[in-house]
């Protein structure tokens, strides 16, 4: 059985339902939508394409560790996943928003029946968390200017306020 | 399996070879700043420590983010705040002039004291306060400064969940220097959830209830049994979950005494879910010969205890011979507690002096019958079955266990563990 998603920019996809299920915001849609299309305002085609990609691709993936709270902060991704999630920076940003706003999960929670609440806190290889873990990657070994280069982001401490924020942080060099 | 796969992720990591994407396109709409504070936090949570402190200097929003990674947990030393050769210079100083010098002498931990307190928004990002080395005494002129950075820092982290403290007593005999770290007074930030004490204090027991009231998480890491007081009354609520509490019975005269103030404070805390004990206890006494004894003692401490569902019951011998103690490793001793306590769902007891099984309540389906049966943690089952995979036989497999770990270390009941694991596909209580 399948179902149809209508992005923001007007483009039909027809998507499995069981892979479809994996998209918590899409489930409770196709509990009240019957046989009309479901629309994603908030999500364009070109990302909704990437989000599917990666649902296909990881179907059949083995049941995560179920996560209490004590996160790992490894940042591995996998050789697939890395090919996935290499993107310019502008798609990187979209598939992060837009697997937060879908509410991601894995699919065998989905035909396991686990509940939302454990899926979101046990999930942690969705597209969403690669991306922010590839963010982390990015990120790693480089100055705050480097950073504000790397992301086009203005400085707009004062000189003084900047001077200021580098001594409270001192005590964190070389940790 | 932890260690195997951090291993692996560390063996497997491509980040260091990851290439990185060119920079933002300058009309790019969706940007790094563009994300939610969640997502943000996400991303910093993932960074590794150095690298949230370069994000602090980014710009300001990202400074508000990464504050939460850097300041999430803070450990503070009082005992080391200012070096000792300083000490005697404190008398007439204000406690901003003892942190500067705190600064000024070099220590690098003085600088996160300054930090942290420099700004409510780091406070406010705290989650776990741990605090090592006290001061040592509360009315020296050092130990009023230390204590009072300490004080200002818990009472100003508004967002504070868990906190860990030293030993707070001081064990000279002036009686007007009690405590090593003085927490009386504090407001306690209600977000407080957890609290680990290393060791209660041995005289007049500090008021901790403003602490320890509304919290639903406690660990004792050793409290002294007072027996001139006869009662264990350290202001706890019916909020708790879980308790962990290791006590010293070591005094001979009184056991009898300690084991009927244990179970009259643990049968009040009737919320109980998880529950953790352990008693060090002196075999010379008459009340306690044997290691049984103990545990019908825990056994009968728990039935109260309606919402327990995990148990944890340990015991160290004073003076004893663990040689000639009873086999841990019977199955009755489960069944025991399983008995007194229907509901529990997860049993850790000793099955020598130095290791622990954790056994867990499984149904199975017999023909069309459901029956409760308990079984050990199938991570220690899986530990212990690849060593037998790999030698097969119980005889081997202590043979090459001691070759591998050495002499020195006892691999005890290793023949009877594994007959008993396998003796017919199941655990006790079947």
């Amino acid at each position: 059985m399948s179902i149809t998603i209508v992005t923001s920019d007007n483009e039909q996809f027809c998507v499995e339902k069981l892979v479809a299920q994996r998209i918590a915001l899409i489930e409770d849609m196709v509990e009240n939508a019957g046989d009309r299309p479901i629309p994603l305002p908030n999500v364009t085609a070109s990302v909704l394409r990437k989000i599917l990609e990666y649902c296909e691709h990881h179907k059949n993936d083995p049941l995560p560790p179920y996560d209490d709270g004590s996160r790992s902060r490894t940042t591995h991704i996998s050789e697939w996943d890395q090919k996935f999630i290499t993107v310019d920076q502008e798609m990187l940003f979209e598939i992060i928003l837009a697997a937060n706003y879908l509410e991601m999960k894995p699919l065998l929670y989905v035909r396991l029946n686990v509940p939302r609440v454990q899926c979101l806190t046990a999930c942690n290889a969705v597209a969403g968390d690669i991306g922010c873990k590839t963010v982390a990657n990015m990120i790693k070994g480089k100055s705050p200017e480097e950073i504000r280069k790397l992301f086009n982001i203005v400085n707009n401490f004062t000189p003084e306020e900047e001077a200021q924020i580098r001594k409270e942080a001192e005590w964190a060099e070389d940790r | 399996m932890g260690d195997e796969l951090d291993l692996w992720n560390v063996l497997t990591n491509l980040a260091d070879d990851y290439q990185t994407p060119e920079a933002a396109r300058p009309e790019a709409s969706t940007v790094l700043l563009s994300l939610p504070n969640e997502l943000l936090l996400k991303i910093i949570n993932y960074s590794k420590f150095s690298d949230a402190r370069s994000l602090a200097l980014v710009c300001k929003k990202l400074n508000a983010m990464a504050i939460y990674r850097l300041y999430a947990t803070v450990a503070l030393y009082p005992g080391q705040f200012v070096p000792k050769g300083l000490r005697s210079k404190l008398e007439k100083v204000s406690t901003e002039e003892f942190l500067r010098l705190h600064a000024d002498a070099g220590y690098r931990r003085g600088g996160l004291v300054g930090g942290l307190l420099a700004r409510q928004a780091h406070l406010d990002a705290v989650r776990t306060l741990i605090i090592s080395d006290p001061p040592g005494s509360c009315v020296s002129d050092y130990g009023r400064h230390a204590n009072a950075i300490v004080r200002e820092v818990i009472s100003r982290a508004r967002g504070l969940r868990h906190i860990s403290l030293p030993s707070m007593a001081n064990y000279t005999l002036d009686p007007e220097n009690t405590l090593a770290l003085d927490l009386r007074g504090i407001q306690f930030p209600a977000s407080l959830k957890s609290v680990c004490i290393a060791q209660l204090p041995l005289g007049p027991t500090t008021d901790l209830q403003p602490m320890l009231a509304n919290i639903s998480s406690l660990d004792i890491q050793g409290a002294l049994f007072n027996y001139d007081v006869g009662i264990f009354d350290i202001g706890v609520g019916l909020s708790l979950r879980h308790l962990n509490c290791t006590w010293d019975l070591g005094d001979v005269k009184g056991t009898i005494l300690g084991l009927d103030t244990i179970h009259n404070f643990i049968r009040a805390l009737s919320n109980l879910k998880t529950l953790a004990i352990t008693v060090y206890y002196n075999t010379t006494d008459d009340y306690i010969r044997t290691s049984s004894d103990i545990f019908d003692f825990y056994a009968d401490v728990i039935k109260p205890l309606k919402s327990l569902r995990k148990l944890t019951a340990l015991r160290f011998m004073l003076g004893g011979d663990y040689d000639r103690d009873e086999l841990d490793l019977e199955p009755s001793r489960v069944l025991r507690f399983t008995k007194a306590h229907p509901s529990l769902e997860q049993l850790t007891l000793p099955i020598t002096w130095w290791t622990n099984v954790t056994w867990k309540r499984c149904i199975q389906l017999e023909e069309d019958e459901e029956t409760v049966v308990w079984l050990p943690d199938p991570a220690i089952h899986s530990r212990w079955r690849i060593w037998f995979d790999m030698y097969t036989i119980p005889e081997l497999v202590g043979q090459r266990m001691h070759q591998f770990w050495g002499s020195e270390r006892r691999i005890p009941s290793i023949v009877d563990l594994q007959k008993w694991f396998y003796r017919d596909g199941k655990g006790p209580g079947s």
